[in-house]
């Protein structure tokens, strides 16, 4: 560097930088203290609202023993509702999520939905999942007998209401699963009991 | 016309009938899945290949010990459709169709081997009761040589040491097949596929359904 620029350094880019640097230091000793009062005000416990009081149901799963050989019952709770179709709903929501004893196996695919619920004056009761209901499934003969008569199990047990049900996917009526069982029909819990036992202790 | 030509020959159609059961109508084996179908999956092992070989092999061994005659649905990896597999057992006249699948669902633990026979449809099914060959209801009918097939095979597996359980289903498998059907759903092993005593068990309860 030659001495001219040298002094340009010396004389104004440096104090240029330091004044910079006092700025950012004054900015952050002003607005410390407001951040801190504004994370101890979202910290705070909120003021307490209304409590409504939801009844809980007691209700009961039912999934696949290891091999598939047997269901066995799971109990869960969920919130009543004077709807059976709304309780129906959130009992399957359940039942989709899974186990939570580690000796027992799902029943449906974890990535299925249900879409909507249908129960007619009759007792009918029509299931409407989504496509990932056949697309996620593992098939198999016993694969499609364990989906089915776990939904028939956990329906009938839970709801007196439900006389039979059909399983539709996307609004549709299915012929079969995965080309194994006869799906275009509604079952009763009479019928479901013929595939497959419930193991009792 | 020779009256008496044509009744002689008529008489050794029925005495060879008498004297030659086997004639009757082929065995159909149908190994499940194929081509695009590749039915289960474990360990890179596929369900499709398993049972297309096992399907091989007991045909191997029933024509080398009897003369039953065996057709296969499919002999290689393409896809059948399942209306096609009844039409094609339909149309031959088959005594017996068995359809070879491997036990796959949810569990990590695949199960055990399961014979299954047809249960019939229900409400719908009632309702077409009156109907003649019906596609749903054709096999209600042989819903009992079904069965007698189904025990007879689980009595030929237990003496060779294999377990198995019998289950009465609603099978889209067997819509509309105008023979007695049975679906065999194998323990998911190729440990057990591969076993002679398996092979065995299977031709021995063919061949005593057939005498």
């Amino acid at each position: 560097l030659n001495s001219s620029s040298e002094v340009i350094l010396r004389k104004i880019f440096f104090p240029i930088v330091v004044f910079i640097i006092f700025l950012f230091g004054l900015s952050y000793l002003f607005y410390q203290p407001r951040l801190k009062k504004e994370a101890s005000i979202s910290s705070s416990p909120q003021p307490k609202t209304t409590s409504f009081s939801i009844k809980e149901k007691r209700i009961v799963l039912f999934f696949s023993t290891r091999g598939g050989d047997f269901l066995e019952r799971e109990e869960r709770k969920i919130y009543s509702s004077p709807e059976t179709w709304v309780e129906i709903k959130t009992t399957l929501r359940e039942l989709i999520k899974g186990p939570k004893k580690v000796a027992l196996d799902p029943v449906l695919p974890s990535t299925a939905r249900l879409l909507s619920v249908y129960l007619t004056e009759t007792g009918i009761c029509y299931l409407n999942f989504s496509r990932e209901f056949i697309l996620a499934h593992p098939g198999g003969v016993r694969g499609e007998v364990i989906t089915l008569s776990a939904l028939g199990y956990t329906l009938l047990e839970n709801f007196p209401a439900v006389r039979a049900f059909q399983v539709l996917v996307e609004g549709r009526e299915i012929e079969t699963l995965k080309g194994h069982l006869i799906w275009d029909q509604r079952y009763s819990l009479a019928e479901i009991k013929k595939f497959i036992k419930v193991k009792e202790f | 016309v020779n009256i008496p030509e044509v009744i002689l020959v008529l008489c050794f159609v029925f005495l060879f009938s008498f004297l030659h059961p086997l004639s009757a109508g082929p065995l159909i084996l149908d190994p499940g899945h194929g081509g695009k179908d590749e039915g289960g999956m474990n360990f890179n092992l596929r369900e499709k290949e398993l049972v297309l070989n096992l399907a091989l092999k007991v045909k191997e061994t029933i024509t080398s010990q009897t003369e039953i005659k065996v057709l296969l649905t499919r002999w290689g990896d393409y896809y059948v459709p399942l209306e096609k597999r009844i039409a094609l057992a339909n149309a031959h006249q088959g005594k017996l169709y068995l359809s070879f699948h491997l036990n796959n669902n949810f569990s990590r633990d695949k199960g055990e081997t399961k014979i299954y026979y047809f249960l019939p449809k229900n409400e719908k099914g009632e309702e077409k009761k009156g109907l003649s060959q019906n596609w749903e209801t054709v096999q209600d009918k042989y819903v009992e040589k079904a069965r007698s097939f189904a025990l007879l095979l689980q009595k030929k597996l237990k003496e060779k040491n294999f377990h198995s359980q019998v289950e009465q289903v609603p099978l889209i498998l067997l819509e509309g097949l105008n023979l007695p059907g049975v679906v065999i759903e194998f323990r998911f092993s190729p440990v057990l596929l591969e076993k002679k005593e398996l092979i065995s068990a299977i031709s021995s309860a063919v061949v005593e359904f057939f005498k």
